[in-house]
């Protein structure tokens, strides 16, 4: 033995090991990457897999059987509903294993332990970890946990999915995980009711967070309330709400009434939040749609349902598409990741879809403690005990992190100085959000995917607290109906736009609306409903609302839904698709009146043409919406930015653009056009004219005008893996418009039915089944989504598992393995 | 000859360390090379490339038939993962590569371990 060669060469293949078996910084293991054995090759899915297997699981009540056609969507069989949930979760964690854990890590403030403290310059553990923490996210799953545990039917219901889920996850080989683990190194954990419920909570903060009470707050305090109430007025005057203006309303739920100092102290700030950072706010881009056409306007005579919920894109997609069909239950749509049951389709007897109702049920109350220690807080005139709530984060490579969160009678402080006030003056802000009260969505969920009839789906929109949404409904047996539904606080006007102070209990949400005070429609006279995040109501609905509304998408829908009769489902297909601007349409007249010719640019005279010839779409190769687009947005910067911008670059909110346009119209002295910074005053032709002048040097930096290449949708990977997204998307839209289709949002899925008797229903999202990157199955939906095309949705009868519409069988079960 | 038995040895353990990966880690090819050079008496610098050819050919042919089956699908993007240009082919190259690259030393160990040079 030749000692010293030996112990090198030992030496060196011991250290190669090492660095190939291990993450180095940013650098996934190498070796055990890219071995044929462990690594990425393992989820090269080879394009022809088998994807039929027979599965053995204790847990069964029955035998199940899964179809999976040529889409790969599973078609659940099974004798029970507890057996059919076992199979979905154990499918959920066999095609989206990652994505479903990494969701629920992201919720849970769980990120720092798979990603580290930090990415590049991003501190997960404070953009993401501490502020879920903070948002009381793990709490709010904690309490919708123990609320839960009481129906019967839902427990067994997510425990069975959970036991489905752990029963793939447990036999899993580390060979076998999903390529981000990988990447990663990290592998997966068992899955738990938490996890489910930490998940609808996500949701909740994706559909229901509302943090603008600080820039709200800032902007207050610099313009003072009557300006503020000019910048954001009660309505848009071209508002056409969901509930048809004219009917009448009658509800008995108490008005509350603001607190006596609210005029003195609440809408006069005489200082500001010290919050200097932007919260978490809802995208005045984002759209969704839902209408439904009735039996008296349709072609087949029965009712025809669509939605289009629009999110943040991502891959894997939210969605996937599932069949449940058991004795109780035969039910199609999209379910979560996660998520016993379907969220959003139709059944052999009714169809629903979801759009979201965008009220405020998320406030800020001001807390004053004692002292540095936090252990004491004036409330009521009298010094309250704080709960103190410790949450642990988890960083991988570092000691964990001991959040200590004060916990108040409103809820958790969120914001101290501990966490993100730049300033560290000592200001705290409690949270006081809908969403931390005992709820259980999953059971209404439930109850939907089991409805037969109107009652059916009434009684189970009763158990959806948050977030509140607007579901639609239509039967075969031609009744349509909608309710905005959720827990919502009656509130005063302004009440909860502002920061509130948090030692006067006047100022606490005075009670709920009453669930049948909540707006809603059946079988209406014009014989159809819609809603598009607009205002359901107008000021005849006594309670205030808050929040953010689109105005023009609910205009434009009602007005082609107004002249339509005879309608099929392509009608509807190609509405869904629909890139009319109808804002643009408004808005047209004022600029062409005012902009001054003589005194534009070259290049803006170029522009202007564009302009003056486009047809008001937004398509994917016209021009002419590239250039409204950065006009308008010049023209809304000149407008309001000597008005709003503070000079201690607080953030404050910006005004919509429904409230400018119909500022404009009404009135060409409109009192913000003057530049308060300039001698001279402003006129509008003059900011018309400058702002096409200006645009115009933007857009001739471009490289191509056709709005679908300037505005460039794409759909990122859940860890923005470039490789794993799909980016350049050939899909026009935009904010205002039905498809509204922007950078990163757009349509998660669309969905039309028509509740003919074979129920006739179609349906794209922007994913594929997979979860795999390297499936064919991963993003095959992606470009039929980006051109409009739907594929057949097939509410498979038990007699059709013949058929060669079935691709492969999975079969289950009840035996040990 | 004995060249190309420790070549053709080399490459069936790698290969029956594939077979058994929910009990074998990747680098137990590290294990398999060491015992060729254990094994078969060769002069080093042999030795060290048997290793090398050995796990290289059976990791390319392995991740060339596994990328065949996927239509390149996944290595196309892992191949912009890491900076390869989106050549699946070079990555197929790099994962053989890497493999040999461990073997080889394992095997230059192994012969290191024998009594005597032969």
């Amino acid at each position: 033995m030749r000692v010293l060669p030996f112990v090198l060469s030992a030496v060196v293949t011991t250290g190669l090991v090492v660095a190939l078996n291990n993450k180095i910084g940013a650098l996934p293991p190498v070796g055990k990457l890219l071995s044929p054995s462990h690594g990425l090759w393992k989820n090269a899915e080879p394009a022809n897999a088998d994807f039929s297997a027979h599965i053995n699981a204790a847990f069964l009540k029955n035998k199940v059987n899964v179809y999976l056609d040529e889409r790969l969507v599973p078609h659940v069989f099974a004798q029970n509903d507890h057996d059919a949930y076992f199979v979905q979760g154990y499918l959920a964690a066999k095609f989206r294993l990652w994505q479903m854990e990494f969701q629920t890590h992201a919720a849970g403030g769980r990120l720092s332990e798979v990603l580290g403290e930090k990415v590049g310059t991003n501190s997960v553990l404070e953009l993401s970890d501490r502020k879920f923490r903070r948002m009381g996210l793990l709490w709010a799953a904690e309490n919708a946990l123990k609320e839960m545990q009481k129906n019967p039917s839902t427990w067994e219901a997510m425990t069975a999915y959970t036991a489905g889920a752990n029963s793939y996850i447990s036999q899993l080989q580390p060979a076998d995980f999903p390529i981000e683990y990988k990447l990663l190194d990290y592998a997966p954990e068992a899955w738990s009711n938490l996890k489910s419920a930490l998940l609808m909570k996500y949701m909740a903060f994706d559909l229901a967070n509302d943090g603008d009470d600080f820039e709200y707050t800032n902007l207050l305090q610099k313009t003072g309330i009557v300006n503020f109430e000019k910048m954001f007025p009660r309505a848009a005057d071209s508002l056409d709400p969901i509930l048809p203006k004219g009917l009448p309303i009658n509800v008995s739920t108490r008005v509350p009434v603001a607190p006596s100092t609210a005029d003195s102290l609440y809408l006069k700030v005489t200082n500001t939040t010290g919050v200097a950072y932007t919260p978490d706010q809802k995208d005045p881009d984002l759209g969704s749609n839902n209408w439904i056409v009735g039996g008296g306007r349709t072609a087949s005579g029965r009712p025809i349902l669509c939605n289009d919920p629009h999110l943040a894109l991502s891959m894997p997609s939210l969605w996937s598409e599932v069949q449940l069909h058991t004795p109780e239950q035969n039910v199609y749509g999209v379910c979560l990741q996660g998520v016993p049951g379907v969220m959003i389709g139709f059944n052999d007897s009714l169809a629903w879809g979801l759009t979201n109702a965008m009220r405020d049920v998320m406030d800020f109350y001001e807390i004053k403690f004692k002292d540095s220690t936090m252990n004491e807080y004036w409330y009521d005139s009298l010094w309250q005990k704080t709960e103190w709530r410790t949450e642990t984060i988890r960083i991988r490579g570092k000691a964990d992190f001991a959040d200590k969160i004060p916990m108040t009678i409103w809820g958790p402080v969120m914001y101290d100085g501990t966490y993100q006030s730049q300033f560290k003056n000592g200001k705290a802000y409690a949270i006081r959000w809908k969403a931390h009260e005992p709820s259980q969505e999953i059971s209404g969920l439930i109850g939907l995917n089991h409805a037969r009839n109107y009652d059916d789906y009434l009684t189970a929109l009763q158990l959806v607290n948050t977030p509140g949404q607007n579901f639609v409904m239509a039967t075969k047996t031609n009744n349509i109906a909608w309710w905005q539904q959720a827990s919502f606080p009656a509130k005063w006007r302004r009440q909860g736009d502002f920061i509130m102070p948090g030692w006067d209990s006047t100022y606490r949400w005075q009670g709920n609306i009453a669930s049948s005070d909540n707006l809603h429609l059946i079988n209406p006279e014009r014989g159809f409903i819609s809603s598009a995040n607009q205002l359901p109501a107008d000021s005849s609905y006594p309670y205030y609302l808050g929040g953010l509304h689109d105005v023009y998408r609910g205009v434009y829908i009602n007005r082609l839904l107004r002249a339509d009769s005879g309608v099929t489902v392509d009608d509807m297909k190609t509405m869904q698709n629909d890139n009319y601007n109808v804002f643009a349409e408004m808005a047209r007249p004022l600029l062409l009146k005012y902009v001054n010719e003589k005194s534009l640019s070259g290049d803006a005279k170029t522009m202007l043409d564009l302009y003056k010839n486009w047809n008001l779409r937004g398509n994917y190769e016209e021009k002419g919406m590239t250039v409204f687009i950065n006009w308008w947005r010049c023209l809304r910067d000149t407008v309001w930015n000597d008005d709003i911008v503070r000079a201690d670059a607080l953030p404050t909110a910006k005004p919509y653009d429904q409230t400018l346009l119909e500022g404009l119209l009404k009135d060409s002295a409109y009192p913000f056009i003057d530049d308060v910074k300039t001698i001279e005053v402003e006129n509008l032709a003059q900011m018309v004219t400058a702002s096409l002048n200006k645009a115009a040097e933007y857009l001739k930096s471009l490289p191509a005008l056709e709005w679908g290449k300037v505005k460039d949708t794409h759909i990122n990977h859940l860890l923005k893996i470039e490789p794993f997204s799909r980016l350049h998307l050939p899909i026009g839209g935009g904010s205002k418009m039905i498809n509204a289709t922007t950078e990163g949002n757009g349509p998660s899925w669309r969905m039309i039915v028509e509740m003919t008797d074979d129920i006739n229903a179609w349906g794209v999202y922007p994913g594929g089944q997979s979860g795999n990157p390297g499936s064919r199955f991963y993003d095959d939906f992606v470009n039929a989504w980006a051109t409009g095309k739907y594929y057949k949705l097939w509410l498979m009868k038990a007699e059709e598992a013949q058929t060669d519409k079935v691709k492969w069988t999975m079969s289950f079960s009840p035996k040990s393995s | 000859m004995k060249f190309f038995i420790a070549i053709l040895l080399t490459a069936l353990l790698a290969y029956a360390a594939f077979l058994f990966f929910d009990v074998l880690p990747w680098w137990s090819i590290a294990i398999g090379s060491a015992l060729v050079g254990v094994a078969i008496p060769q002069k080093p610098w042999r030795s060290w490339i048997c290793g090398f050819l050995g796990v290289f050919i059976c990791w390319f042919l392995l991740a060339w038939k596994m990328d065949a089956a996927n239509g390149s699908l996944l290595s196309a993007k892992m191949a912009n993962v890491l900076p390869l240009k989106g050549s699946a082919i070079g990555l197929i190259f790099l994962s053989a590569f890497v493999g040999g690259l461990v073997s080889s030393f394992a095997a230059l160990a192994g012969t290191f371990l024998r009594k005597q040079a032969p």
